[in-house]
């Protein structure tokens, strides 16, 4: 059961809302997000917003007739000072529109809105605290 | 099950040489050739090239202490190598259980949309103080200048699967003289 602390929600135009963790959803060929936009095409949806929940924190983003996408952005430092690795992970959620990306971001330390051109796939980093 | 990212690489820390991850407070250790030596006796000369790689802990000690991860250094052009110091030999010949280990972790799968990799110094804009670092990733033909954010090397996208390896090879320079440290970053976004 989705506690939707950690995880996507979005809903269709049908009025059907989706989270990352819905059975149907879950496929082996491809994540929960590709297997919603195989759906929305199979039955002639589109996505009216997504939502990207993490560490308290949330993001949703209005898709305003575009496609929209969400993914997440991992990261691994190695100080040879010996510092310790630190790792960080991301969700994000994106609007795919004709002349720019527009990523939400949400992570440990906050949330973060960036604009990309848009044929940029990765997801612009959160500045470190 | 969170999505993750780790980094290894093949050493023996002794109970057999496998594929083995860098510990949260492990370094890398790149030194002249020869027994493993901290410090000041292990020092590149300045404009040299790595003859020795090991991994050590947060005091320093060797961890490769039975068999050491392998030590690639760029040989007299970036499209050559010297592996373990061997006669050189083109980069693209270098095997995966000779590189350094990416490894993101899906659950459940997802595909990789952008994957870098760098060496940074002060801020992640800046190359390393004193010292050039050059990478490549494995079945490439060159080394290349990996020191800045600017210079990622780009490790490409794959498919929908529950772990995505990249495989890198490192070999680093001096070019001052004095303790040189660096910070290796890996970023991965994934649909």
């Amino acid at each position: 059961m989705c506690n939707h602390e950690d995880c996507w929600q979005a809903a269709t135009v049908d009025g059907r809302e989706w989270c990352q963790h819905d059975p149907p959803l879950q496929v082996a060929e491809h994540s929960p997000w590709r297997e919603l936009e195989a759906l929305s095409k199979r039955e002639g949806l589109s996505v009216l917003w997504a939502q990207v929940n993490l560490g308290g924190r949330f993001l949703r983003m209005e898709a305003e007739g575009c496609p929209l996408v969400c993914g997440e952005l991992l990261t691994q430092e190695t100080s040879m000072t010996g510092g310790g690795n630190v790792n960080r992970r991301y969700r994000w959620v994106r609007r795919d529109e004709l002349t720019r990306r527009v990523w939400g971001i949400v992570g440990a330390e906050g949330a973060w809105q960036y604009e990309t051109p848009p044929d940029c796939e990765a997801c612009p980093e959160p500045p470190m605290t | 099950m969170a999505n993750t990212l780790t980094f290894k690489t093949v050493y023996d820390p002794g109970g057999g040489s496998a594929l083995t991850e860098i510990g949260v407070t492990d370094k890398l250790y790149w030194q002249k050739a020869g027994a493993f030596a901290y410090g000041a006796t292990g020092a590149i000369p300045v404009n040299e090239y790595n003859g020795g790689f090991h991994i050590i802990d947060a005091s320093n000690n060797e961890l490769c202490t039975t068999a050491h991860a392998v030590n690639l250094a760029r040989g007299t052009a970036d499209g050559k190598v010297s592996i373990n110091g061997g006669e050189e030999v083109d980069v693209s010949t270098v095997t995966t259980a000779q590189c350094l280990n990416l490894v993101a972790s899906c659950s459940p799968n997802a595909e990789v949309t952008a994957f870098t990799f760098f060496a940074y110094g002060a801020t992640e804009a800046d190359a390393p103080a004193g010292l050039t670092v050059l990478g490549f990733k494995q079945g490439g033909s060159a080394f290349a200048d990996i020191g800045g954010s600017a210079k990622a090397l780009d490790l490409g996208t794959s498919a929908s699967a529950a772990t995505h390896d990249r495989y890198v090879g490192l070999s680093v320079k001096p070019t001052s003289n004095g303790a040189k440290t660096c910070t290796m970053k890996a970023s991965v976004t994934v649909v």
